[in-house]
C-alpha cells in the first residue's frame, strides 16, 4: 500500500510566500459619473491569488434630481460577482455588502471594481475594498 | 507609488487606466471640463468619443515594482517582467501609451 509522504507534500498557499495585497478605492462627495475602473489587481506571472475579503458601499451625501442608478461592482476575472445599486434618494441613505469569498485568480487574470451614477446631480460616497493574497503558483 | 496617467475609454471598461494594477486616486482627474468633465469622471451624458476628453489625466498609486526609483515615471521593463508573456503588459510601448 503506498502512502504519501507528508515531505513531499505540496504546502498550502498561506504556506508558498504569501503577499498581501489590497485594492482600495474610497471617495466622498463623488458626482454623477460614467462607468469608471476605480481599482484593478492582476496577477503578476508565476503568481496565484485568492481574493479573501470585499467590502462594497455606496452612501448618498447629497440628494440628486433627478436620480439616477448609483452603482459599485465587482468583477472576478471578468464574470461580475457582486452589484451594489442604490435606489433611495434621501441624504445618508445607505447600501453596504461585506463577504469573505475564496475566489481563486490563477496567473494574469485580474479582480476589478467600478462605480458609476447616471443621476445629474448629487454627490454619493463610496467605499470599495478587496483583500487579496498573492502567492507562488 | 503615485503617478499621473491617461484615463482612457472602451466599452468593456468605461473609463479606466491602461495599467494591470491600480487604484485611482480621488479628485484627481483633470483637466475638468465644464459640463462634460469633474475631478472623478466623465458625465454619464458625455459622448466618449468627444474629442475635449482625448488629454483625461488622473492620479493612480501602483505598485512600487511599477516605478523607477530615479526617475519616479513607470518603468516599461518592470511591468513588462512582472507580466511576462502577456498579450496586454509584455509589449513595447506598454509605458508610452498611459504616462504623463
Amino acid at each position: 500500500m503506498r502512502l504519501g509522504n507528508p515531505a513531499t507534500q505540496r504546502p498550502a498557499f498561506y504556506d508558498r510566500a504569501p503577499l498581501p495585497q489590497t485594492i482600495n478605492s474610497t471617495a466622498e462627495g463623488i458626482g454623477p459619473h460614467a462607468q469608471t475602473q476605480r481599482a484593478i489587481y492582476t496577477t503578476p506571472g508565476t503568481k496565484k491569488a485568492v481574493v479573501v475579503s470585499v467590502f462594497l458601499q455606496i452612501t448618498r451625501q447629497t440628494v440628486a434630481a433627478p436620480k439616477g442608478r448609483p452603482k459599485a461592482i465587482l468583477n472576478v476575472a471578468g464574470v461580475i460577482q457582486a452589484q451594489l445599486q442604490l435606489t433611495e434618494n434621501v441624504v445618508d441613505a445607505t447600501i453596504a455588502a461585506a463577504w469573505s469569498p475564496a475566489y481563486v485568480l490563477a496567473q494574469s487574470e485580474t479582480i476589478q471594481l467600478f462605480t458609476s451614477d447616471t443621476s445629474t446631480g448629487g454627490t454619493l460616497d463610496y467605499g470599495t475594498y478587496a483583500g487579496i493574497e498573492e502567492f507562488d503558483q | 507609488m503615485r503617478v499621473r496617467v491617461r484615463v482612457v475609454y472602451s466599452e468593456r471598461l468605461g473609463w479606466h487606466v491602461a495599467l494591470p494594477t491600480y487604484t485611482m486616486v480621488p479628485h484627481s482627474w483633470k483637466p475638468v471640463i465644464p459640463n462634460k468633465s469633474h475631478q472623478d469622471g466623465v458625465l454619464p451624458q458625455t459622448d466618449p468619443a468627444d474629442p475635449a476628453l482625448r488629454d483625461l489625466t488622473c492620479e493612480v498609486e501602483v505598485p512600487d515594482s511599477y516605478v523607477d526609483p530615479e526617475t519616479g515615471k513607470l518603468d516599461e521593463k518592470s511591468i513588462r517582467k512582472l507580466y511576462k508573456g502577456h498579450k496586454l503588459w509584455d509589449r513595447d510601448g506598454v509605458v508610452d501609451d498611459v504616462q504623463r
